[in-house]
C-alpha cells in the first residue's frame, strides 16, 4: 500500500492549505482540501440577537431610494459573492491590501504581492456594467449605495424588532 | 533509530490495511457506479464558465495561490466556452465509458481552471469533494467494464488505493470543517450560538423559510447548542470511524447523509456536492451484474441514450449563449428542487442504512 514517506508526504500536502487558511483567509489556496467551517456565532442578549448584513441601494425616477435585489443585480455571478465583491469595492480595492497579517506583509516585503493596477478603462467598463444592472431593474443609473444593516430579532416572540442602516457606502458615482 | 522506523513503519501499514477493510469494493462496482455518477454530474453538478467572459475585468481578484492567478484577468477569447464544450463531451465520455480514465483527468483539470475564474470574485467555495471524488475515481478503474471503449484494468492494489484515498479525503475535508467550529463554538456559553448565526439570517435575510425551517424557532435558544456540539463531533470524528471497522464506516456515511439531510430541512442548505463521494462506498455489484446481463438489450441504451441527449440538449443553450448554468435543479422553483434535494439524502441514507443491515446479517450468519 503507501509507504511512510508517500502517508508523510500526504499529510503535508493536506494540512499546508489548511494551515494557511487558519493563518489568514486571503491565503487559502485552490484547488485545495478544505471544506466550509461557517464558524461564525450569535450572542443572546437578554432576549435579543443582532444580525448584520449588507444591502445595496438604487434610486428610483421618483427619486426614492429602494433597495436593489441582489440575486438579479449581480446576475451571472452568483449571488454569494456579493459580500466579497462589495468588500473589495467591485475590485477597487485589493483584498490584501488591509490585510495586518505577518504572513502577508513579508510576501509583500518579497513583492509576492503585488498592487493591483486599474485604469480608466477598467473603470468606465464597471461604470457601464453597474449602470445597465440598474436600469434592468427601474432604478436610476449613476447611484449605487451600500449601507451595513443591523437586525435586532426577538428570540421569544421569534420576529424582527428592528432593522437599523449604517456606514453608507457610495459605489455610484464613482469619486 | 533502525527499530523506530520499524516501528512507524508497522503503524502505517496497520493504518492503510483498516482503511482498506473499511472501504474495499469491487472495481466491476464501481463500473457500475460510473453511469450513475456520469449521468448525476449531467444533470445536477455541472456548471458553465462561458459567462465568466462577460464580467468586467475589474472585478478578477484571483486566489494568490490559484491557477487564475497566473492570468491577468478574466479570459474574453473564447477559453471559457470551449472549456464548456469540453467539459459536456468528458461527461457523455464518462458515463459511456469512452477511455474514461482519460475524460475523467479532463474533466478534473478544467473544471479546477473554470472554478478558480469563479473564486476570482474573492471568495473560494468549498465544493472541492466532487473534483476529489473525480481524482480517485480516475485511477480507479472505473472505466474497464460496461464501457463502449474500456480502460485497461488496473491492478487491485490500485483501486484498494483509490477509495482508501477518497476516505481518508472526505474524513480530513470534514475535519477541515469541525476544527474551526470547534475553537469558536465550544466555548461553554449558553448565550452564544454558532447554530443560530446560521438560521437567523437565513431565515430572515434570506428567506431560506421552506420545509422545517420555521420549526426551528420553536426549540429553546440554550439548547441549540446541542447541534452546535453535534455538528462537531460528527465532523471530527470521521477518521474514527474509519479506522474502526467497515461497519462504523458505513454508519458515519449514514449519518453525513441524516446530517446532510437536516442541513437541507432545518437550513434550506442543500449540499449535493457531497452525495456521489459518499455513495461510492456502496457496492453496487448485483447492479453491475443487472447491467452485463442486459448490456445488449435496446432498452437499456435507449434510455442511457435518452437522458443523456436530454441532458445534452438542456446545457448547450447556455453554453452558446454564455449564460449561467448549475444544474436542472435550480430551473425548479425553490420548494420543488429543495424538496428532490431531500429525497435524495433520504435515498442516500436509507442505501447505507439497508447496507449495514446487511451486514448485520452477514455477521450473525443469517
Amino acid at each position: 500500500m503507501f509507504s511512510v514517506k508517500s502517508t508523510f508526504f500526504l499529510f503535508l500536502i493536506l494540512f499546508f492549505p489548511f494551515i494557511l487558511r487558519i493563518k489568514t483567509q486571503h491565503l487559502e489556496p485552490y484547488p485545495a482540501l478544505l471544506l466550509p467551517s461557517g464558524a461564525t456565532k450569535l450572542e443572546l442578549m437578554s432576549d435579543t440577537l443582532e444580525v448584520n448584513s449588507t444591502e445595496l441601494y438604487g434610486l428610483t425616477p421618483n427619486g426614492t431610494l429602494k433597495e436593489v435585489n441582489p440575486v438579479r443585480f449581480f446576475f451571472p455571478i452568483p449571488v454569494q459573492y456579493m459580500n466579497p465583491i462589495l468588500l473589495n469595492d467591485f475590485g477597487r480595492v485589493n483584498p490584501l491590501e488591509n490585510d495586518k497579517g505577518g504572513l502577508v506583509q513579508l510576501l509583500k516585503k518579497f513583492k509576492v504581492l503585488r498592487d493591483k493596477i486599474i485604469d480608466a478603462n477598467d473603470e468606465e467598463e464597471l461604470s457601464k456594467w453597474l449602470d445597465s444592472k440598474l436600469v434592468e431593474q427601474g432604478f436610476t443609473p449613476g447611484f449605487l449605495k451600500a449601507f451595513k444593516t443591523t437586525s435586532t430579532f426577538s428570540v421569544k416572540a421569534n420576529r424582527l424588532l428592528s432593522k437599523k442602516l449604517s456606514n453608507e457606502k457610495i459605489i455610484l458615482p464613482n469619486k | 533509530m533502525k527499530k523506530l522506523y520499524y516501528l512507524i513503519n508497522k503503524q502505517n501499514e496497520r493504518f492503510w490495511e483498516r482503511i482498506i477493510k473499511s472501504t474495499s469494493s469491487s472495481i466491476s462496482s464501481l463500473c457500475a457506479f460510473r453511469i450513475i455518477a456520469g449521468l448525476f454530474i449531467l444533470f445536477f453538478s455541472i456548471r458553465t464558465y462561458g459567462w465568466i467572459e462577460t464580467i468586467p475585468s475589474i472585478l478578477f481578484d484571483p486566489p494568490l495561490l490559484s491557477i487564475s492567478n497566473l492570468f491577468s484577468s478574466f479570459p474574453s477569447n473564447g477559453l471559457l466556452q470551449t472549456i464548456d464544450f469540453i467539459l459536456l463531451a468528458s461527461i457523455i465520455c464518462i458515463t459511456l465509458g469512452i477511455k474514461a480514465r482519460l475524460f475523467t483527468i479532463i474533466f478534473l483539470v478544467l473544471s479546477s481552471l473554470g472554478n478558480s475564474f469563479v473564486y476570482s470574485f474573492g471568495k473560494i467555495d468549498h465544493d472541492i469533494l466532487l473534483y476529489i471524488f473525480l481524482m480517485c475515481m480516475s485511477f480507479s478503474g472505473w472505466g474497464s467494464d460496461l464501457a463502449l471503449y474500456p480502460d485497461k484494468p488496473v491492478k487491485e492494489e490500485t483501486f484498494y488505493k483509490s477509495l482508501s484515498l477518497l476516505s481518508v479525503f472526505i474524513c480530513f475535508g470534514m475535519f477541515t470543517a469541525g476544527y474551526e467550529k470547534a475553537l469558536n463554538w465550544v466555548d461553554f456559553d449558553f448565550s452564544t450560538n454558532g447554530f443560530a448565526s446560521w438560521i437567523y439570517p437565513g431565515f430572515y435575510q434570506l428567506k431560506r423559510t421552506l420545509a422545517l425551517a420555521p420549526y426551528i424557532f420553536t426549540v429553546p435558544f440554550v439548547y441549540l447548542d446541542v447541534f452546535d456540539y453535534a455538528a462537531i463531533t460528527f465532523e471530527l470524528s470521521g477518521f474514527l470511524f474509519l479506522l474502526a471497522s467497515r461497519k462504523a464506516w458505513n454508519l458515519w456515511l449514514l449519518i453525513a447523509c441524516v446530517f446532510h439531510l437536516a442541513n437541507a430541512l432545518f437550513l434550506n442548505i442543500p449540499f449535493t456536492v457531497n452525495l456521489l463521494p459518499y455513495l461510492s462506498f456502496i457496492n453496487y455489484s448485483k447492479l453491475f451484474s443487472f447491467m452485463k446481463n442486459n448490456s445488449k438489450k435496446p432498452w437499456l441504451k435507449t434510455g442511457i441514450g435518452f437522458l443523456l441527449a436530454s441532458g445534452t440538449l438542456i446545457v448547450i443553450p447556455y453554453i452558446i449563449s454564455k449564460d449561467r448554468y448549475m444544474g436542472i435543479i435550480y430551473f425548479l422553483p425553490e420548494k420543488s428542487s429543495l424538496y428532490i434535494i431531500c429525497l435524495m439524502w433520504v435515498t442516500a441514507a436509507f442505501i447505507f442504512f439497508k447496507e449495514l443491515l446487511a451486514m448485520n446479517r452477514k455477521l450473525a450468519g443469517v
